[in-house]
């Protein structure tokens, strides 16, 4: 409780100081703090139409006879500071979440220190969030990535413990613009009885960028030692026309873990494969924004394999035995968690900023339509920002499908969220 | 008699084509220097962008910007905390969009707007005119001149502008028009300011259209610096780095 406390004093004073720049020379002033603080702070209220034939929800509430409608409650402060020099920066990045006295998770999303260095190169040390590929829902050759959901691709996600190594060069050249390497080192997460870990447990991934007439191209890699795990991809970006932009990723991908249920148990394989998406951005002349990409992951489920996994989840509950029940749960929560899990995918997005001239609105709409089991997940987010830093979102989500299917078995039918978030 | 002619008509062709040149390269000369007046080559500035809407509501931004040479311009949101953090990066007629959420810089265009009002991104990063457009004519009005300008390929955010200026030549107002030559919108570069360091410019630019009737958009310039930058600001692994360059 102490530490809810300490949280919102925090948010209130930094909020208070953010009323001062109405001033007209408080830019200058706040490029001589060293240390800034920003975020937010969000109340969720949300509303769950269960699915209650799903073996999903029977494990999540084996033995429970609850209502049809569901809600939960949340609220959560993001608090984010920077601490910048010319040269030197340290930077973090938080995450509360309250549900109730008893529940209150802290998460710290990024903790990095960065440095200029000589010539263009730059260093960065700590937990960092990266986001590879030119993808908006997917991204195949995003080696370093934090999972993405494509449901709200733009929200914040935990980094990764990483070293960053950085160095960028410009060219005046009609065909070659600039070029930027990367380097990071993923040191070992799997530490041994708080002790150093075994080196083989460091991962390496390197990124090559080049702009190439007007192209954005990219070519990757990955490498991880313990399992001989390696990676290699490519991805561009380019407008063919000024209102329409076209993206798209290939990756390589061997000795990669795909994790399939065979005979009732767990029965992880190691492939080679690729992965792609081919997308395209849109502007029309009313100012709306369309996105569509397909999605394609050799190392995602068929449909066989879907279906063996179903089945897994429903013997599980048939089984009526309280420890095959938590297993089983345990087991599609560690290893079938990904927000998508077969193999092909279409994503369409509809973004309208004030649409028929309302200033205060924004709307878009989203599918997700799984090609191998013909479900999908339908959202349809309305945003409406009364005054300046507040934010209310109204987004009812759908999933659609018969049963078996990616989306038609999901725990809930569809859900309805509002979230109030205040930016300081 | 037929060679008088023939000299005659050579002499008139080469007369015309060098008149013709030379007006041209007169504009063009022109045009660089309500350039040169507008903005150092290489800068440093911050502006504030109010939008206003039919029913009397206001958006404003505060934005931190560097330039150099023609035509690369970095952009910093500082204002509202809403939109803190993001920057915008313009290589010729390539733009880019970086969120700190998203992680990753998106492409734009020059048609949309970063901040919603009359402004486009094209105008709210400005690369020098003469980068983009050619003189194709010229006329004398009351104050000073007016130029007709035509833009150098497609990809120009409009294909034809009407620029008036002063004697000395300060811009005071532009009319941008498309293909078709409908009119967009018209910009009035007001209230001119000394910034210091021989930057003596319209510090306020306001935009209107008939294509948005009751909306209009100004642009306060609250301060502008000379100042140079390496090449590798104005890329896309800078621009998650831009706010260093205020330290």
């Amino acid at each position: 409780m102490k530490k809810l406390a300490f949280f919102f004093l925090v948010m209130i004073s930094t909020i208070v100081h953010a009323q001062d720049d109405s001033s007209e020379i408080f830019f200058e002033e706040l490029a001589n703090e060293k240390l800034e603080l920003s975020g937010s702070f969000d109340v969720d209220y949300s509303i769950f139409w269960s699915r209650k034939e799903s073996p999903l929800y029977q494990l999540l509430y084996y033995n429970q006879d609850l209502s049809d409608i569901l809600t939960s409650y949340l609220l959560e402060f993001y608090l984010n500071g920077d601490y910048q020099t010319k040269d030197i920066g340290v930077h973090f990045k938080t995450h509360l979440e309250y549900f109730s006295d008893n529940q209150i998770d802290f998460y710290l999303l990024e903790l990095y220190g960065n440095l200029n260095l000589f010539d263009s190169s730059f260093l960065l040390l700590g937990k960092k969030m990266y986001n590879w590929g030119k993808g908006y829902a997917f991204n195949p050759v995003g080696y370093v990535n934090s999972q993405k959901d494509p449901e709200n691709p733009e929200l914040a996600h935990a980094g990764v413990v990483s070293i960053n190594f950085e160095y960028s060069k410009s060219f005046q050249s009609n065909w070659i613009q600039n070029f930027a390497f990367d380097l990071i080192v993923l040191p070992s997460k799997n530490i041994l009885n708080n002790m150093p870990s075994e080196i083989d447990n460091t991962a390496l991934a390197a990124k090559l960028y080049f702009l190439l007439w007007d192209t954005d191209v990219d070519v990757m890699s990955y490498y991880y030692g313990n399992t001989s795990t390696a990676n290699i991809g490519m991805d561009f970006s380019r407008n063919i026309i000024p209102s329409v932009e076209i993206h798209g990723e290939l990756g390589f991908f061997i000795n990669q873990t795909k994790n399939i249920i065979s005979g009732g148990a767990l029965m992880p394989q190691n492939i080679d494969g690729t992965s792609y998406l081919f997308g395209l951005r849109w502007l029309n002349q009313w100012n709306i924004t369309t996105i569509l990409e397909y999605y394609h992951n050799d190392a995602g489920l068929t449909v066989t394999e879907y279906g063996d996994y179903s089945t897994f989840l429903s013997d599980a509950v048939a089984s009526n035995i309280s420890s095959t029940i938590s297993d089983a749960l345990n087991l599609s929560k560690t290893y079938f968690s990904g927000s998508v899990l077969m193999q092909d995918y279409l994503y369409l997005k509809i973004f309208w900023p004030e649409p028929f001239k309302l200033v205060d609105f924004a709307a878009s709409a989203f599918i997700i339509y799984n090609i191998n089991d013909s479900s999908l997940s339908v959202g349809i987010p309305l945003e409406y920002q009364p005054i300046t830093n507040l934010k209310i979102i109204f987004q009812p989500t759908f999933f659609i499908g018969n049963n078996g299917t990616e989306f038609g078995s999901k725990q809930h039918r569809g859900k309805m969220e509002i979230q109030a978030s205040y930016y300081f | 008699m037929k060679k008088i002619f023939q000299m005659s008509l050579l002499l008139f062709w080469m007369t015309t084509t060098a008149s013709t040149g030379i007006f041209a390269q007169t504009d063009n000369d022109r045009l660089k220097r309500i350039d040169a007046k507008l903005m150092p080559e290489s800068y440093e500035s911050y502006r504030r962008l109010i939008d206003e809407y039919p029913d009397g509501k206001k958006k404003e931004f505060t934005v931190f910007s560097v330039k150099k040479g023609l035509a690369k311009v970095a952009m910093l949101f500082l204002a509202p905390a809403s939109e803190k953090g993001r920057t915008t990066l313009r290589l010729g007629e390539n733009m880019w969009l970086y969120i700190p959420n998203v992680g990753k810089p998106i492409r734009i265009t020059s048609l949309q707007s970063v901040t919603g009002g009359v402004f486009n991104n094209s105008d709210i990063m400005q690369v020098d005119y003469s980068a983009e457009y050619d003189v194709v004519g010229s006329e004398n009005s009351e104050t000073g001149y007016i130029l007709s300008l035509k833009a150098k390929d497609n990809t120009v955010a409009y294909d034809k502008l009407r620029m008036w200026a002063s004697k000395d030549d300060v811009l005071i107002k532009i009319e941008c028009y498309a293909a078709s030559g409908m009119l967009i919108k018209t910009l009035d570069f007001e209230e001119p300011k000394d910034f210091g360091n021989g930057v003596l410019r319209p510090s306020v630019i306001e935009t209107y259209s008939p294509l948005y009737k009751g909306y209009r958009s100004s642009m306060i310039f609250l301060q502008i610096k000379s100042r140079e930058f390496k090449d590798e600001v104005f890329t896309i692994n800078y621009m998650s780095r831009i706010e260093t360059l205020r330290k």
